[in-house]
């Protein structure tokens, strides 16, 4: 009887098995399904670079939705952003998740770079045009991230109270001009810290004109082919001649102090001056700013082409690597990050300062009446806009740039620009730059930190260097990283004035700077990091000096440094030395045919 | 008391045999049910998916051919008004505009949630209100077609627009 038991039993068991076989599957797949939703699981790394972004809020995002995820930021602050990120791309360096601040559709080999986001539910939440703007071949490799008008500020405040009307072209402009001057007001300031704004500006103008037109976009084509140059096209020439206009008029000028776009707009913020040319938007919304300042755009002369010009902040995507064997659950892991950042909070989250002055390319985005531009969206709507001109043209910004500030200061003349464009044409169609020297194995951030120490303190002399380095730090409150430092890494490839630039702290136009301070406060600074006044968190120091040289506490040294707090600057009585980082750094590096990690060395 | 031994064993034979029947014929039962179920869920995911196939291509057909009468009945409309505008020849802007507003007037632009817009050579764009801005798109233009349509959104509002344009600079 037990044994008829037993049997009829088994044969329970064997039958129910077999008979619930088929569901044993969606239970497995359902354990593996919240396997991936598990706090505690080891997630590999996922890399994502930050670009001058302070990405702690966004990070919070992602940790809030996905805690399972772990995101490695690599922030980036130095002083040539855009061709960082894209020798990061040339080499073969890119993080998991890729940021980038100008993308022209296959103008590289996106498809072998970047997997296509065309098909995942999150890029379904951009606006068709934006996305049309960034497809290639039916695919999508970048996705835009919030954008820019720009325009010209100007003190809506001044303006009101002097009665003035906001002038709606050129000519109108010529009008009010002579009467800002008359109750002694400043026309303008303009923003030239760095090169590339110079170019900037020159499109920006010419945008009004020629440029900007469908036989002004087809010219832009062929000079960048080769097939045509400036001085033998009348159109364009005529159209660059327009500068003399803002020029004469007191629009473009080198008042104030132009290379420094932070002084540039306190002293805007002050009230005195009426109109800003410059990248800084959203004035009102600066600390001690008591005036209102509004955007309006390039005036062309009958005001019927005036234009903002549309700048896209950052693109990004995923790397390919990332859909290789074996990477899948950092493939997942990525998609949940760019989930979070296709939506409103996130991208907001990018630049929480910023909110009110980018456009976001969603569906759920919201142009607000607290907007800084409310009271512009009809002309925005209306195709009073032209596209930022800068891919396609790097290597020809820098000189055309310069050559541009100078007119603006005043020591060239327009035909000294038309001729920069057709002189450095070579530099794009046969795409060169002048290198000092070559990298063969990459230097990364404490190196180059190290790099810049040396040949800034051989350059004016001095004992050694304290050169502060910009690794991720997580400071919600701090309005960006240490862009006093060295941000960055030098990649396997030839050295230009680009990547010297992108390294150091001193960009294209700061002196390197020196304190004296005892060996004693020198140590402590070591241990102590470098204090910024708006993070609540600090940077390494890297300490520079000769080999073998030790530092006595009560003996006074005379070192470089890039990144003092104002406590520092004070009790080190900080000094500009008048020699040029750039100089200094390129005069240093032309010394070797190659450099690699064993050439960093102080003897 | 042999009898006794060999009957119990015949018996239990017997009963191993039954036993051994029964879980055959549970086991060829089991095997049947699994088969049939496994073919009636293929049987009913094909049929599912061949009557899914059958609508969509049923839905996209109509669809489609809705869309292509309503592309069809915008160019004709297009077509329309620029042949009025070719017989009208307006002289100059003022003429031009006041051309556009008469002939949305007349063709209830308004209703139709249409618009009459005109690009010139630079790629500005006109309204019956008078001359805009540039044309987002103007880089489709570039290479003069004779006619092309394209889906447009506004730069901060997701609303689309749809723009048919034909060629009258070489005319």
């Amino acid at each position: 009887m037990k044994r008829k038991k037993f049997i009829a039993w088994a044969l329970t068991t064997v039958c129910t098995a077999l008979m619930l076989a088929g569901c044993s599957a969606s239970e497995s797949q359902n354990q593996t399904a919240d396997k991936s939703a598990d706090a505690s699981s080891d997630h590999p790394v996922i890399t994502m670079n930050a670009p001058y972004r302070n990405m702690s809020t966004f990070v919070d995002k992602v940790k809030e939705k996905y805690p399972e995820i772990n995101l490695e930021i690599i922030p980036y602050n130095g002083q040539n952003t855009s061709t960082y990120m894209l020798d990061m791309r040339k080499c073969g360096e890119m993080p998991d998740i890729y940021f980038i601040t100008y993308y022209t559709p296959g103008r590289f080999d996106d498809e072998a770079d970047f997997l296509d986001l065309s098909s995942y539910d999150f890029t379904g939440e951009y606006v068709q045009s934006r996305l049309r703007e960034v497809t290639l071949n039916s695919g999508i490799y970048m996705l835009p991230m919030g954008y820019n008008a720009l325009g010209i500020t100007y003190n809506k405040t001044l303006l009101d109270e002097n009665g003035w009307e906001l002038p709606d072209s050129f000519k109108e402009l010529e009008e009010l001009a002579p009467k800002v001057e008359e109750a002694g007001y400043t026309l303008c300031l303009d923003q030239l810290q760095y090169p590339g704004f110079g170019f900037q500006f020159l499109c920006n103008i010419a945008d009004t004109g020629f440029l900007s037109t469908i036989d002004g976009q087809k010219w832009q084509e062929a000079f960048l082919k080769g097939e045509v140059n400036v001085s033998d096209t009348p159109d364009i020439v005529e159209n660059i001649k327009l500068l003399d206009k803002w020029r004469d008029l007191g629009m473009l000028n080198g008042n104030g102090t132009p290379d420094n776009d932070t002084d540039t707009k306190a002293e805007m913020i002050k009230g005195n001056t009426l109109f800003l040319i410059g990248n800084s938007n959203d004035l009102s919304s600066e600390s001690g700013a008591e005036d209102e300042f509004r955007l309006m755009p390039y005036l062309s002369e009958d005001g019927d082409q005036n234009v903002f010009v549309l700048n896209v902040s950052r693109y990004v995507g995923l790397n390919k690597k990332l859909g290789e064997e074996g990477n899948e659950q950092k493939l997942e892991d990525a998609l949940h990050v760019m989930e979070v950042l296709s939506t409103v909070d996130g991208m907001e989250s990018l630049e929480p300062s910023q909110v009110n002055s980018r456009l976001l390319p969603l569906k759920d985005a919201k142009v607000g009446e607290d907007s800084y531009y409310a009271d512009v969206l009809d002309e925005l709507n209306s195709g009073h806009t032209a596209s930022f001109i800068y891919t396609g043209w790097e290597n020809a910004i820098v000189p055309i740039g310069e050559t541009m500030l100078d007119y603006i200061k005043g020591n060239a003349e327009v035909e000294d620009v038309i001729k920069a464009f057709d002189d450095n044409q070579h530099l794009i169609t046969e795409d060169t730059m002048d290198t000092c020297t070559t990298v063969t194995e990459m230097l990364d951030m404490d190196t180059c930190a190290k790099l810049v120490g040396i040949c800034f303190a051989k350059a004016v002399n001095a004992d050694a260097a304290l050169i502060s380095t910009n690794p991720w730090r997580y400071d919600k409150d701090a309005y960006e990283m240490n862009r006093e430092g060295v941000s960055g890494a030098l990649f396997p490839m030839g050295v230009s004035d680009q990547e010297i630039v992108s390294i150091i702290p001193t960009g294209w136009t700061n002196n390197i700077q020196t304190v004296t301070l005892t060996g004693k406060r020198i140590k402590e600074l070591i241990e102590s990091g470098y204090e910024r006044s708006d993070n609540s968190v600090s940077f390494p120091y890297v300490l520079v000096s000769k080999e073998g040289m030790e530092f006595e506490d009560d003996t006074v040294y005379t070192i470089v440094i890039c990144g003092a707090s104002d406590e520092v600057k004070e009790e080190g009585n900080i000094q500009d030395t008048g020699v040029l980082g750039l100089d200094a750094a390129k005069a240093y590096l032309s010394q070797f045919k190659t450099l690699s990690p064993k050439d960093i060395v102080w003897e | 008391m042999k009898k006794t031994v060999s009957s119990r064993r015949s018996g239990k034979i017997e009963y191993s045999q039954s036993i051994l029947s029964i879980a055959v014929v549970i086991l060829l039962a089991i095997v049947g049910v699994a088969g049939f179920l496994k073919f009636y869920h293929s049987y009913i995911d094909e049929t599912l998916y061949a009557e899914r196939l059958s609508q969509m291509r049923e839905v996209t057909m109509q669809l489609y051919a809705g869309l292509e009468d309503v592309v069809e009945s915008q160019w004709r409309k297009t077509s329309d008004s620029c042949r009025k505008l070719l017989d009208k020849k307006p002289e100059s802007q003022e003429e031009f505009l006041h051309f556009m507003e008469k002939q949305a007037y007349l063709e209830d632009f308004d209703s139709l949630q249409m618009d009459f817009i005109a690009v010139d050579q630079d790629g500005k764009y006109y309204t019956k209100s008078g001359a805009q801005g540039l044309l987002t798109e103007r880089e489709y233009l570039a290479s003069s077609p004779e006619r092309i349509s394209f889906v447009s959104n506004l730069l901060t509002y997701d609303e689309s627009r749809m723009f048919f344009f034909r060629n009258f600079r070489n005319r």
